[in-house]
């Protein structure tokens, strides 16, 4: 059953650690493993540091780490869900735009070691569609789910994005294996586009699971405005 | 080492590459060039020719030949 007190808005500074809690457990897609932690060699404390630092710079758009992207639910004023959200711009990718948020922060002797997990991690992610709407960092609290909560902030999400941006489709990178996730997007209707897998067990030093896939909404199946 | 010899190293051990496919065409999404290949890239680029890159320049460094002029305006002749 939905809850009565609902409040979906855009999330402002004073959301911050709640953004981490949903960037970090997204990541960890039910599992216990925090993937940036374990590309850039950051103990947890030291990456919520970073995302701290990074979501309250001055808001640079067009990647995932955007505070204006996010929104919030919450129910008589505590935190329910968030979901993240971006335009992936055809001239400066989203990838780069990141990249170059993190070199300010990331410890440059640690670059070596990055270098050889960007080796094994390889190919493992779809690319996004210029031109499209991206979903990233979709978390519901545990006691709040299987309320419809989740769908709620997606449909919510592509809502306000219509009112700023036209886009043909709605795009989302999640693991195949995190079911709950991935039932959640089909639900609404989205379809897998592309399925990444690497066949090398060192992956798993890295990512909770093997295989990510790229899944889209077409316009025809966006909410009403 | 001449200094374009250098940076098509840095890119062969960055993106882990094969030597003749590192070109002017060369560009950020082909190949292995990916955001956290991208880290490695300029990381290694700052260190081998000992200079500081902004973060107009981590962004703007699309392909192997923005990279060549980027380091143009560093004082790196090519």
């Amino acid at each position: 059953m939905m809850l009565e007190n609902l409040n979906i808005r855009q999330a402002t500074f004073n959301d911050i650690e709640f953004v981490i809690e949903a960037i970090i457990e997204s990541e960890k897609s039910g599992s216990d493993v925090i993937s940036s932690c374990k590309i850039f060699g950051l103990t947890e404390d030291k990456f919520k540091e970073v995302l701290r630092e990074v979501l309250a710079q001055d808001d640079i758009e067009g990647y995932d780490y955007c505070l204006s992207g996010f929104i919030i639910a919450e129910n008589n004023g505590e935190y329910v869900g968030a979901l993240g959200s971006f335009y992936e711009n055809s001239e400066t990718p989203s990838g780069r735009i990141k990249a170059t948020i993190l070199f300010q922060y990331l410890d440059k002797s640690k670059m070596k070691e990055i270098s050889k997990n960007s080796r094994i991690i390889k190919g493992i992610t779809p690319g996004r569609e210029p031109g499209c709407l991206q979903l990233e960092h979709g978390y519901v609290r545990e006691q709040y789910r299987r309320k419809g909560i989740f769908l709620t902030l997606i449909k919510e999400n592509i809502k306000r994005n219509l009112g700023m941006y036209s886009f043909p489709k709605v795009q989302g990178i999640l693991f195949k294996d995190n079911y709950k996730s991935y039932n959640a997007h089909l639900k609404f209707g989205y379809k897998v586009v592309d399925e990444r897998r690497v066949n090398d067990s060192e992956i798993f030093n890295f990512f909770p699971y093997d295989t990510k896939v790229l899944m889209e909404l077409n316009q025809d199946k966006f909410p009403k405005i | 080492m001449d200094n374009i010899e250098k940076l098509k190293n840095i890119f062969v051990e960055s993106l882990e590459i094969k030597p003749n496919t590192v070109n002017d065409e060369l560009s950020y999404g082909s190949a292995s060039w990916d955001s956290i290949a991208h880290l490695a890239l300029v990381a290694s680029i700052e260190m081998e020719f000992d200079i500081m890159l902004s973060s107009d320049d981590v962004i703007d460094m699309s392909s192997f030949k923005k990279a060549k002029e980027i380091l143009g305006k560093h004082g790196i002749q090519f």
